[in-house]
């Protein structure tokens, strides 16, 4: 068990990108080291948490992973609300997914609260033959957005953590961007601390 | 004397005459006379007398020495003889018990010996396998013990040897017994942690010895009332490791198999499918396991018992067996072998008959009694079961489709008109109302369903409906009557079951409420003429006006809009927040406030485009329209309230405020096209917000020397509210004047 106290910060992540294109794999590989090649489409949001240290900071992530597709998208501003990283994912194998990636920058763009947001892109399934998508071109689109970028796949495990622990390392290098976050959705401590003083029960105020 | 006296006196008087001299002398004669007389008298008396006393008292004397001699002899005669009386008749009573007693221990003997007889030839028959023989000088044993139990011979050692020795010998004869039964009953099955495989299931086998040892034991085992027991779990390995899996397993058949020694039952695989076994196939089966275990020891009649009148060993068996049986063969066989449809109905006749004949054979057998025959009884009840089991299926179908996803659609709504009411026409020529609404009085749209998307699993809902409505007017009263219900079962369930079950999609999806909705009116509109449709072709009561289902439209409209009403407030607060974060549109000279402004515009059209997105291909037009125009409408309004509501407009706020404004006015129009039409939407039609804005945007842009000719030329009155404009107008800070 991880102690409390140990915990630096809590840090909100995103998963966002093209239906099909591996989120929630990308996810479960990290959180559960799982993989399942029939994945069923996520339908609204999914949420897991992770505890993952970082050079010496344990910080615990709570990874928000929601669905590709429009009609299983449940639009809500407090998705992005106080996120601090965000994943963007398009599938190597899959042109279309990476040219809709401007699209999903743009929701970003438009729903993000916060302005130094850390953003990475990865391309998944790098395992697969057909590849459709090139390291460099994706190098590229990452560099014109001031995003990282790494190739991965979810289902060889190839890229997955690594891609989670540099997003965390550059949000805890980024200055201002957890420190003292007294507006953002996910200072879930500060509100449990709160619940408690008011002598609710832990699990209503996040709600 | 006294008579001389007498005369004396009466002559007194005669004699004083005479002289007393005289009279004197006489007197003195007379009494000497008188003494003579007695002196002589009592001289001889007691002369007499003296010798008589001696003799007397001699006599007594004598009598009484003879008395005393007499009493001493008497005391010794009693003395001596009742003494020597007892003792003879005590001697008497010993002799008689010493006779008594040597009888006894005769008798004894002879039963001890009878008994030690008995036993040595117990034990010679059973090693030779004469159990019946056994058991019968067993029960003669038994007898005995009985009576020397009785006797008070009980305290005797031998007796309680014996009693230890008896019941050794009836355990040793039930041991030897179960030896036997085992050896002539063989039962060969998979372990418990295998018996659902298949494979394994084929290694069962049940093998009986040849011959009449086997009768033998059975008789032998009935005697000593072990039987019934034996049979009990014999019957129900029976039951469970061959009857079972014939029942169960539709691929396997029994095979009989005779070696010399030896009839061997047991299962092999035969052609068919793993499906449920066929009645008839399963009776035939049966039978010939039964009636190769009836040929082995079956046919033989138990001797009467006190408590057992002779009944054959297949009437146990089957009194054993026949509970479990029948309830196997119900729940695993005839109910699969119920029909599904009424067509197949009467073809189940055949089952009805196979059972029939099953359960005849059985009783000639002896194997059933008469008059118990539930299998048949449940067969000819196959109507009953018919409807409950198709009522039943139909309500799990339905509730299993209500609880697939919602989002797999088809389109509904296309089929032109005419051609569905020849459908109605064809298959009800009685439809009146439709008759004259074919007459062109009503649009050829009034009553279709618009064109719009539902879910799969709602439209094949609504076939099973149909289907079994259609099932219900071909089929017997009461289950014609049992299916209608199950199809307004099936709607209530709707009602509970759909809400409840996809709560949170419902809430979180628009998509999905959406369709909902549709699904809901598309229930519905079937609704309103389902009852009508079928209504004289069912039974009464229900042809008399209880096959509606109009009294459900409402509850079915309520539930569309509820659900789509909430997603639309939903939303709405959604834009209310967006826009909330334009902090009222104050000071969007500053470029903080430029930003957040023209965030918040754009979240609420990136949410108009989503919703626009999903929602166009699956509402129905006119809803579609409908509800995106006024969320539309809300923006606007909210946009207008906060913008008028503005003290102070500068210069460089109202460019920017127009670039703004400029956004929606671009971005906003394509949000009422729909994808499959090419009918245009206009935002000044549905949008009544649309005009006003516009009016905002010139307001915003324009001298007040341009407001002033607009106003003049009458364009903006109708728009704008006065007093609001004004207040507009004045907050800004006009360049000329």
């Amino acid at each position: 068990m991880m102690n409390e106290d140990e915990v630096l910060t809590t840090l909100k992540i995103l998963i966002i990108g093209e239906s099909g294109v591996g989120k929630s794999s990308l996810l479960l590989r990290f959180t559960d080291d799982t993989f399942d090649p029939e994945q069923p489409a996520t339908i609204g949001v999914d949420f897991k948490v992770k505890t993952l240290s970082v050079e010496g900071n344990t910080t615990k992530l709570a990874i928000w992973d929601t669905a590709g597709q429009e009609r299983f998208r449940t639009l809500t501003p407090s998705y992005y609300r106080g996120a601090q990283g965000v994943i963007l994912v398009y599938d190597v194998s899959n042109r279309k997914s990476f040219q809709k990636l401007d699209m999903w920058l743009n929701e970003l763009e438009t729903f993000s609260t916060k302005s130094d947001i850390v953003k990475m892109l990865v391309g998944n399934k790098i395992d697969m033959d057909k590849r459709e998508v090139d390291r460099q071109e994706g190098l590229k689109f990452a560099r014109k957005h001031a995003m990282l970028f790494i190739e991965a796949s979810a289902k060889t495990k190839e890229g997955v953590q690594v891609a989670f622990e540099e997003l965390v390392e550059k949000v805890i290098q980024t200055p201002g961007l957890w420190e003292n976050d007294s507006r953002g959705g996910m200072s879930l401590n500060d509100r449990g601390n709160q619940s408690v003083s008011q002598g609710c029960g832990g699990y209503c105020s996040l709600l | 004397m006294a008579s001389l006296v007498a005369e004396v006196l009466a002559t007194s008087g005669g004699l004083e005459k005479e002289d007393f001299s005289t009279r004197m002398g006489k007197i003195s004669n007379k009494v000497e006379g008188v003494k003579f007389e007695l002196n002589s008298f009592i001289t001889k008396k007691y002369a007499d007398f003296d010798p008589t006393f001696v003799t007397t008292m001699d006599l007594h004397g004598k009598v009484e020495s003879l008395t005393k001699e007499m009493t001493s002899l008497n005391v010794k005669i009693e003395n001596d003889v009742s003494s020597q009386l007892s003792r003879s008749t005590s001697d008497f009573h010993d002799l008689s018990n010493q006779l008594q007693k040597t009888n006894a221990i005769l008798l004894t003997l002879n039963v001890l010996l009878e008994v030690d007889e008995a036993l040595q030839n117990f034990s010679t028959s059973l090693k030779e396998q004469e159990y019946m023989k056994a058991c019968d000088l067993l029960s003669l044993l038994q007898e005995q013990m009985k009576h020397l139990k009785y006797g008070k011979t009980c305290k005797m050692k031998i007796v309680k040897c014996l009693e230890t020795e008896l019941r050794v010998n009836e355990e040793t004869l039930i041991y030897s017994l179960s030896q036997a039964w085992t050896n002539a009953v063989i039962w060969k099955v998979p372990l418990v942690k295998d018996s659902h495989k298949f494979d394994s299931i084929l290694t069962t086998q049940l093998k009986i010895a040849i011959g009449h040892k086997i009768q033998d034991v059975m008789g032998a085992m009935s005697a000593a009332k072990i039987l019934n027991n034996r049979l009990q779990s014999f019957s129900k390995k029976l039951v469970d490791n061959l009857f079972r899996h014939l029942i169960l397993f539709g691929n396997v058949e029994p095979k009989i198999e005779t070696t010399y020694q030896y009839v061997v039952i047991s299962l092999k695989r035969n052609g068919r499918g793993k499906g449920h076994i066929a009645p008839q196939q399963l009776y035939k089966y049966l039978l010939i396991v039964l009636d190769t275990i009836r040929k082995q020891f079956m046919n033989v009649k138990i001797e009467a018992t006190e408590n057992n009148t002779g009944v054959s060993l297949m009437k146990i068996l089957g009194d054993c067996i026949w509970k479990d049986l029948s309830v196997t063969v119900i729940n695993h066989c005839l109910v699969h072998s119920i029909p599904t449809s009424s067509t197949q109905l009467e073809s189940y006749m055949e089952v009805i008959k196979a059972t029939e004949e099953f359960e005849m054979k059985l009783a000639e057998w002896g194997f059933l009694t008469e008059g118990t025959s539930p299998l048949l009884t449940y067969a000819r009840d196959v109507n009953v079961h018919f409807a409950n089991k198709k009522c039943q299926d139909l309500i799990v179908k339905a509730r299993s489709l209500m609880m697939t996803d919602l989002h797999n659609t088809v389109y509904i709504g296309d089929e032109s008109p005419p051609e569905k009411l020849q459908k109605l026409h064809s298959s009800d020529a009685r439809d009146e109302k439709t008759a004259i609404a074919d007459k062109d009085v009503l649009s050829e749209g009034t009553l279709q369903l618009p064109k719009c998307q539902i879910s799969q699993s709602v439209h094949q809902l609504m076939n099973v409906a149909y289907e079994t409505l259609q099932e219900a007017v071909t089929s017997t009263t009461q289950c014609a009557i049992q299916l209608f219900y199950t199809v307004r079962n099936m709607f209530e369930l709707f009602c509970d079951v759909v809400p409840t079950y996809h709560k949170q999609s419902l809430q979180e999806l628009p998509q999905l409420s959406a369709l909902h909705h549709n699904n809901c009116m598309y229930i519905s509109h079937h609704l309103l003429t389902m009852g009508h449709q079928y209504k004289n072709q069912l039974p009464s009561p229900l042809c008399d006006g209880a096959a509606t289902f109009v009294d459900m439209v409402p509850i079915f409209r309520k539930l569309a809009t509820d659900c789509f009403l909430q997603q639309m407030r939903i939303q709405r607060t959604q834009m209310m927040e967006s826009l909330s974060g334009a902090s009222g549109f104050i000071q969007v000279e500053e470029d903080d406030n430029r930003k957040t402004a023209e965030k918040a515009i754009k979240q609420v059209l990136h949410q108009l485009n989503h919703l626009s997105r999903v929602w166009n291909e699956v509402l129905p037009s006119s809803v579609y329209v409908k509800a995106m125009s006024t969320l539309i409408n809300t923006a606007l309004l909210e946009i207008i309230n906060k913008v008028t509501a503005l003290e102070d407009i500068s210069v460089d706020d109202s460019d920017q405020l127009k670039s703004l404004f400029t956004i929606i006015v671009d971005k906003a129009p394509p949000l009422l096209q729909l994808d499959i039409s090419e009918e245009v939407y206009p935002l000044e039609v549905h949008v009544n917000q649309w005009r006003k804005f516009n009016e905002l945007i010139i307001v915003l842009e324009a001298s007040l020397q341009e407001i002033e000719d607009r106003w003049t030329d009458g364009k903006a009155r109708n728009t704008s509210g006065i007093p609001c404009a004004k207040h507009t107008i004045g907050s800004l800070q006009l360049p000329c004047l």
